[in-house]
């Protein structure tokens, strides 16, 4: 039995509706398509694989049998230097050795602590400054405001006795107006 | 094998007589394969980029063909293989959506924006139920209806077994007598 006759046979039995439909395509050709394609499909091949030199297309020419032998030669180079150095592959991986280095640094936290409490003298005379601020007076700030019942005033006040208004006059033009004029701009000063 | 095609292939094989051989498989193979081709991708120009594509590949590849097969079912299933990953390609470009549904409406609306479609006539109609079918069920339906292929050339084209493919047509012949009840 042809094959056309098993499809008609086995469409009748599954969707009868379908049997006598019609099998033309409804979609459209360009005039003049089919008679061409063989010449354009022809225009394309000719100019890539011209007929009579269809080879591997790469100029270039390799040893016979390079590529099936090459990882063979890797593997045997791989293995000798392997061999005259000794050496052995491992694997560095920085996840693999944190819980290591967060241990070496809490024990060395612990140690240090434990040798501070066995030695607690070295707190406290070792470590006392080296100035002694009892022999310093109060602080002075640029913006604390001196009043009469001041020490600090009183001690300058002391110390100035002697000193004649015209000798201040002039040490404040030597000193203090070239200081606070430095950073003036040059056009304004 | 087809004592015509063996012909078709010894000319080939000769470099004086290739070019007329493969000329010669061209005028023997383009309409069905047009046809085949056209069915799936729709419209003609994308037809035509990959019906060119099947025939660069069967020039490059038929001196490595095995005479085991039919060279009818291999150049089938190059046709296949092309018309389907374009196909690929185009949903990749239009759309990432790979839902079937959405896949099938673009299909109808590929089917729509051709210059004759008329939905009242019934070839319309039957290719519009067919492209709301499942890829597969498509083709095989394309395949057994349109080209009035055995299922045993079929199973050497698609590389799957006769009895998926029984179930497949089966499947789809009825999907298609619903949607054309309900058209």
């Amino acid at each position: 039995m042809e094959e056309k006759q098993h499809i008609h046979l086995e469409l009748q039995e599954l969707a009868p509706e379908l049997v006598g439909m019609s099998r033309n395509m409804p979609f459209s050709v360009p005039d003049e398509y089919f008679p061409n394609v063989a010449k354009r499909i022809g225009e394309i091949v000719d100019p890539v694989l011209p007929v009579g030199e269809l080879g591997s297309g790469r100029p270039f020419s390799l040893p016979e049998n390079y590529f099936p032998e090459l990882s063979g030669k890797i593997m045997d180079k791989t293995s000798t230097i392997a061999s005259k150095t000794g050496a052995s592959i491992f694997s560095i991986s920085i996840v693999k050795w944190m819980p290591y280095v967060a241990a070496a640094l809490f024990g060395g936290i612990l140690v240090y602590t434990a040798f501070l409490f066995k030695n607690p003298r070295i707190n406290t005379e070792k470590l006392q400054p080296a100035i002694d601020f009892t022999t310093i007076g109060p602080p002075v700030n640029s913006h604390t405001i001196l009043t009469p019942d001041n020490e600090v005033y009183q001690a300058i006040a002391q110390k100035m006795k002697g000193v004649s208004d015209e000798e201040i006059n002039k040490y404040l033009e030597e000193t203090v107006s070239s200081e606070t004029t430095e950073w003036i701009p040059e056009e304004m000063n | 094998m087809h004592p015509e095609d063996l012909q078709l292939l010894e000319w080939f094989h000769q470099p004086e007589t290739r070019e007329r051989g493969f000329t010669a498989i061209i005028h023997k193979y383009q309409q069905p394969l047009y046809w085949h081709i056209r069915r799936l991708v729709i419209s003609h120009s994308d037809a035509d980029d990959v019906l060119q594509n099947v025939m660069l590949k069967v020039w490059k590849a038929l001196d490595s063909f095995r005479e085991e097969s039919n060279l009818y079912t291999w150049l089938y299933r190059i046709a296949t293989n092309e018309s389907l990953s374009f196909l690929t390609k185009e949903k990749r470009r239009g759309s990432f959506n790979l839902d079937e549904d959405y896949v099938n409406q673009t299909m109808v609306d590929r089917l729509q924006a051709e210059p004759y479609f008329n939905e009242a006539q019934i070839e319309w109609k039957l290719q519009t139920a067919i492209q709301q079918l499942p890829e597969k069920q498509r083709l095989v339906f394309n395949m057994r209806y349109f080209d009035e292929m055995s299922y045993q050339a079929m199973s050497e084209v698609l590389q799957t077994s006769e009895g998926a493919l029984k179930a497949s047509y089966h499947h789809a012949v009825k999907k298609i007598a619903d949607a054309m009840k309900q058209q």
